[in-house]
């Protein structure tokens, strides 16, 4: 659904992204990833024919944003990041605008008001100007504008930002509803955002990517170990301490407290240890009263990739 | 381009600004109106009263029609300004723009939509002046193909100015400082005139180059093709402007 190949904007002689390549299949949610300032917002705005790539290409659905930037913005859904609205107009007059704009024909433009009012909740604050309802609605006007004519793209820029926990599940339920039928970019940096809804993932730093995969692969694949905390008793700790470390595919035990341990896998082995672990804690007569395994989160990964970008350039 | 026209009129009339204007522009033309009949009918009685009145020539429409045009182009220089500033440097500020440049709409059709919308709320507000003339008309006879050529006129000014006015709020998201160059823009471009009294060679040049001097002509009711194409000119060059500088968002940051 959408090819980006070796794509780079340049604003002066400032890299905003530089060669970045990605595709990505319709129905697929992928998730940006980075810090402020990294190429997120460029890229996106580059997807919906706001401005051109300075080298490289981007096709939306098979169109290129070059040639035909609005035929591919009658095809993607964006919202921008603060959510720009007209804070004069009503909630309804704003979305009857939007699709008139967005060339809805006209005697499918009031039922595709009333539809959007509808799957986004708003139907209380329907009548109301914009200026007057909170954060949390306009949140959803600005997703409703997005999605008002039914665009195969929807490009989400910090969809979630500046709500309140409550407004934050209902506009991720939202998302996950429309992204069955339509491939969704969302950027972000709140990672367990991203972690929970998207299917892919980049991870964006100074406008060059660092990392694209499954949110649960790029958990495993970079950082390959799995932590396990434990609980033993029935014997004297440095002796469990002793018979742990020479486990296969252990890399690191450390005692946290009388009877708690920690075991940290070798890079990559941290699959099946934990069965491992427990077998051999019973078959030495020990007690087992507790066994957990972590995987690394996105959080860590992220802030790993990001320091290493830094230190490198 | 339709939905941008709409809602930039509702945008107006939604808000203070364009019935204040009006309100001013009204009272203004209004006051300036009696007045200007106020000295027609004294020099109409004066010429009734002496033997010489019938070799006078007293028409309302040297008298009052013409001044009233004039005067509207006055206004209309310290009134566009408070209506376009807000075009484009508002949408700007919000963020709307942003909005809009990812909605499939060309940028010529977001500058023409803004530009009609503006001109249909100065187009209410000549319609709104007709009253002036209608009244007048019941008193004496007055020459409505003059009272034409003077809102063709006026409309014409008004597109120029317009076109303008949007240009330099697209330079900028403070809307202060569009009105400000808005009319700086409105008044030098006026008083060219006085330019050219420094030199007499080329007085008729800048003469020809004051957006007013061609408003007076067509309110006397002369239609001349170097009034149409100055005005039509202009109103082109800026909305052409307008929209180079919305594209420059392709190449600057």
């Amino acid at each position: 659904m959408i090819c980006v190949k070796n794509l780079t904007k340049t604003f002066g002689d400032k890299h905003a992204v530089k060669d970045l390549s990605f595709d990505l299949d319709s129905g697929e949610i992928l998730g940006f990833l980075g810090p402020n300032g990294a190429g997120k917002t460029t890229t996106m705005r580059i997807l919906t024919g706001f401005f051109p790539p300075t080298s490289g290409t981007a096709t939306v659905n098979g169109v290129d944003v070059c040639d035909d930037p609005l035929a591919v913005r009658s095809m993607v859904g964006y919202l921008p990041e603060h959510v720009p609205l007209y804070h004069e107009m009503t909630v309804r007059e704003f979305l009857s605008f939007a699709a008139q704009a967005k060339k809805v024909p006209a005697p499918d433009r009031v039922a595709a008001v009333k539809e959007t009012i509808e799957r986004c909740n708003l139907e209380k604050v329907a009548d109301q100007l914009i200026g007057t309802i909170s954060r949390g609605y306009k949140q959803r006007v600005g997703l409703g504008q997005a999605i008002i004519n039914k665009p195969k793209v929807l490009i989400l820029d910090e969809p979630t930002v500046g709500l309140d926990p409550t407004q934050v599940r209902d506009i991720r339920a939202l998302l996950r509803e429309i992204g069955r039928d339509a491939t969704v970019i969302l950027s972000s940096h709140i990672l367990s955002e991203v972690q929970q809804m998207c299917s892919r993932v980049i991870i964006i730093a100074d406008g060059v990517m660092q990392a694209m995969d499954t949110p649960a692969n790029l958990t495993a694949a970079l950082q390959g170990e799995t932590r396990i905390s434990l609980k033993i008793q029935g014997a004297p700790d440095s002796e469990v301490l002793e018979s742990l470390q020479k486990l296969e595919g252990v890399g690191k035990v450390e005692r946290l407290d009388k009877g708690a341990f920690r075991v940290v896998s070798l890079a990559g082995e941290g699959e099946g240890l934990a069965p491992k672990l427990a077998s051999s804690v019973v078959g030495a007569g020990w007690e087992l009263h507790d066994l957990s395994a972590q995987t690394a989160n996105l959080e860590d990964i992220f802030i790993e990739l990001v320091e290493a970008e830094k230190k490198a350039t | 381009m339709i939905a941008i026209f709409k809602r930039e009129i509702s945008a107006y009339f939604n808000s203070a600004l364009a019935w204040i204007m009006m309100a001013v522009f009204m009272f203004v033309l209004g006051m300036v109106f009696v007045s200007m009949l106020g000295y027609y009918s004294e020099a109409s009685m004066i010429a009734a009263s002496s033997p010489f009145g019938a070799q006078q020539q007293l028409n309302p429409t040297d008298k009052v029609i013409v001044p009233t045009f004039k005067w509207v182009g006055y206004l209309m220089m310290f009134i566009l300004p408070a209506l376009t500033m807000r075009l484009i440097a508002e949408e700007s500020r919000q963020g709307t723009l942003e909005m809009l440049f990812t909605y499939p709409v060309t940028d010529t059709e977001i500058v023409l939509g803004k530009f009609f919308g503006c001109l249909s709320v100065v187009g209410v507000m000549m319609g709104l002046t007709s009253g002036m003339f209608i009244a007048l008309n019941r008193v004496v006879s007055i020459e409505w193909k003059v009272v034409a050529a003077g809102y063709l006129g006026v409309l014409l000014l008004g597109s120029a100015f317009i076109s303008f006015g949007l240009w330099a709020s697209s330079l900028t998201s403070s809307q202060l400082i569009a009105a400000a160059v808005t009319y700086c823009g409105l008044l030098s471009s006026w008083l060219v005139v006085i330019v050219g009294k420094e030199f007499e060679s080329a007085k008729e040049i800048f003469g020809d180059l004051s957006s007013m001097s061609h408003l007076s002509e067509m309110a006397q009711g002369t239609v001349s093709t170097h009034h149409l194409v100055y005005y039509l000119a202009w109103t082109g060059l800026f909305l052409f402007l307008t929209v180079r500088t919305l594209e420059s968002r392709k190449w600057s940051a």
